[in-house]
């Protein structure tokens, strides 16, 4: 080991000693503060902590927390129903079942459209509607009578 | 001052609830854009002359059935003069049938949509001819040779 090296080490320690008497000394003295200055200062921190108000949240900002005691589900840092929650809360999901209403709506709307449309044709067709209801005519309009021509080709 | 606050503050509510915001509004278009049911008298004029034919049943129909019915008389005065009459002197015998027979009149439209009126008209006319025997042969052959599909014409109760 050179000289130099040897210096640095005996500075270190010097100053880890020095810290450490420092430490010491500051301990002790806050023990011994005058009576007048420890009731100064526990008069500013409880004015500090009436002051304080924790930021408001609305209902859908917040996080579910499931108080289970001292399971993890209550520490939001491990929760993943909490972090779902804080990424989707609840208006998406509100907004969800609102889309799907309209939807289904639009649906049924959309059927009865289409029904109007068939029955508005049928309604205003060459043949009236009891032709429809005929499947005897569906069939003859179907196969042009022939069933009729090969029944008697059959002697039936 | 107060108004920059107000803004922001409008700002903050917009974001946390776009969704709900965006979903309220396409719920307003789609149901500003619908066919309502309505009371008779809630119908407006025209409507009310289209619907005529339906006037004392109007209110035994069920909601559904109102609207369509609506939808219909909302296309009518597109229709040309013979199209509106054919129209209402068929309504009442329509609106009389069951559930079942106007599903089976819309099935059977549906799969003779592509044959011409003029075919149409003829074939009728020929098959009205028929004996009852003739008939009911082949009413019989069709109901043997339909296979049951899921996909069938639209229905309303």
């Amino acid at each position: 080991m050179s000289a130099e090296q040897n210096n640095t080490l005996v500075h270190r320690s010097v100053e880890a000693r020095m810290g450490q008497f420092a430490h010491d000394l500051l301990n002790e003295s806050s023990g011994q503060l005058p009576p007048h200055l420890i009731y100064r200062l526990e008069k500013a921190r409880q004015k500090a902590l009436a002051q304080y108000q924790p930021a408001r949240k609305w209902f859908w900002q917040r996080e579910l927390t499931l108080s289970t005691g001292s399971s993890s589900f209550s520490n939001s840092e491990s929760n993943w129903g909490s972090k779902l929650w804080g990424i989707f809360g609840v208006t998406p999901i509100l907004a969800l079942v609102l889309g799907m209403f309209v939807i289904v709506h639009w649906q049924s709307e959309a059927r009865i459209l289409d029904i109007a449309e068939v029955d508005t044709a049928i309604l205003t067709d060459t043949v009236p509607p009891e032709a429809y209801k005929d499947d005897g005519f569906i069939r003859f309009l179907i196969t042009n009578g022939k069933d009729l021509v090969d029944d008697e080709k059959e002697g039936v | 001052m107060i108004f920059r606050q107000a803004l922001s503050l409008a700002c903050l509510f917009i974001r946390s609830t776009r969704y709900l915001v965006i979903a309220s509004s396409l719920g307003l278009l789609v149901l500003s854009t619908s066919v309502q049911a309505q009371a008779w008298e809630q119908l407006s004029d025209t409507q009310k002359e289209v619907l005529t034919p339906l006037e004392e049943d109007w209110n035994s129909l069920s909601k559904d059935r109102q609207k369509k019915w609506v939808a219909i008389a909302n296309r009518y005065p597109e229709m040309s003069e013979s199209e509106q009459n054919t129209l209402q002197s068929r309504m009442s015998e329509w609106a009389s049938l069951s559930q079942d027979e106007r599903r089976v009149a819309r099935d059977n439209y549906l799969l003779t949509a592509k044959v011409p009126a003029e075919k149409k008209a003829e074939a009728w006319k020929a098959y009205q001819q028929l004996s009852e025997e003739d008939k009911k042969r082949l009413a019989e052959k069709k109901a043997a040779r339909t296979k049951p599909s899921a996909v069938t014409a639209p229905t309303l109760k």
